[in-house]
């Protein structure tokens, strides 16, 4: 079946990443959840989606369904839940409910109670955050484990079929987001996957920050987007190498005219730009901006790396929208 | 009294568009309803909970944004 209006949901069945337009639901007749399909990453809305991976999902929630064991996703809640009960239908001009707006009525009532942090801005991580990429067509079968990441760390191979994450049972790549949504911003959670006939149970670390991802396509958190305000050109190879920098290093040299932001932090004409907060970046000039939306959001204050007339500087830049 | 015409003119013609436009919300509305239900989409959720009640088989709910 298909629902239109979110404002008549119940969103504690019904929960998902409300600045996404698209989500899928497997549930029984006692609104009891057994998948997700959906999710997106920032770089495209539908990378992470194919027809193929939702047949799969769909052959994945029958066959849990036939089973004697069935498992579901956790409700946040015992009890219903409805947008009106945190926001009058006129709040949203009294017409039709976007779906993003639900998550920023919700942001609302958390700033009104005192309730809001930072957390709330980076939802649904992606599991590639821990260095687990899952297949699209057959969501819960890992395509690629990321070197040294905790996925790695914790013994994950491509070809593992992930079962369960933070107690969540996984069928597809939306499933995994919710799931992480759930998972504290530091420490571990339990994740158990098959690999041929063999089950395997662990706990997965959640290093600090690994929340954190490109938040510029969501509507909800757009208003805390930061931007570097850094600009210039990159160094040449020769040039780099001269500094002692790899090829792939970021360096380059700032533009003439500078930013009343970056001003303020003491850039200058002629800085040497290496990087922010003291982390070695292998990218472009060009690419620092969207490094900056993805880690950073309004406010914060970073440590801008330069190189200014042979010696290395630190200087702080407060981050605006 | 030219002036007045001219303001005259002017109303009916918002008016008419409003009510065009209007109109083809309202097709449009109705368009995707019935091009759903023709392909065997449930779109009341009640409905479609007694129906997977019924016949012992999970439901599949899709949530989109209406383009």
């Amino acid at each position: 079946m298909r629902l239109a209006q979110i404002d008549r949901s119940d969103l504690n069945v019904f929960d998902f990443d409300y600045d996404l337009t698209f989500m899928v639901f497997f549930l029984n007749a006692d609104e009891q959840v057994y998948a997700r399909y959906g999710g997106r990453i920032a770089e495209s809305p539908d990378e992470r989606q194919s027809l193929a991976g939702l047949r799969y999902t769909m052959q994945s929630v029958l066959a849990a369904h036939r089973s004697e064991d069935k498992q579901f996703a956790p409700p946040q809640q015992a009890r219903p839940f409805y947008i009106r009960d945190i926001a009058p239908r006129r709040a949203a001009g009294g017409g039709c409910i976007h779906c993003h707006q639900v998550k920023e009525f919700m942001d609302n009532k958390l700033k009104a109670d005192g309730a809001w942090s930072l957390d709330q801005v980076f939802r649904y991580p992606p599991p590639e955050n821990l260095g687990l990429k899952l297949e699209i067509d057959r969501g819960n079968v890992v395509e690629q484990v990321v070197a040294d990441s905790p996925a790695a760390r914790v013994g994950m191979q491509p070809g593992d079929v992930l079962r369960s994450l933070n107690d969540v049972p996984i069928h597809s790549f939306g499933d995994a987001q919710f799931a992480l949504d759930r998972a504290p911003k530091s420490g571990s959670a339990p994740i158990i996957w098959q690999r041929d006939e063999q089950s395997i149970s662990k706990r997965i670390e959640l290093p600090e920050a690994w929340r954190r991802s490109d938040i510029s396509w969501r509507s909800s958190v757009l208003y805390l987007a930061p931007f570097a305000r850094l600009y210039g050109f990159d160094l040449t190879d020769e040039e780099k190498l001269s500094l002692g920098l790899s090829p792939n290093r970021l360096a380059f040299r700032h533009e003439d005219r500078v930013h009343d932001q970056a001003k303020a932090a003491g850039i200058k004409p002629g800085d040497i730009i290496l990087g922010v907060d003291d982390r070695e970046l292998e990218m472009r000039a060009f690419d620092l901006s969207a490094y900056v939306r993805c880690n950073y959001v309004k406010g914060e204050v970073l440590t801008v790396n330069i190189i200014r007339n042979g010696e290395p500087l630190r200087m702080k830049m407060t981050l605006l929208p | 009294m030219k002036r007045t015409i001219k303001v005259l003119g002017l109303a009916a013609a918002v008016a008419l568009c409003w009510l065009y436009a209007a109109r083809a919300q309202a097709q449009s509305d109705g368009g995707w309803q019935r091009e759903a239900t023709r392909y065997g989409w449930q779109l009341d959720y009640q409905v479609a909970k007694d129906l997977a009640r019924r016949t012992g088989k999970p439901l599949m709910v899709v949530i989109r944004c209406i383009p």
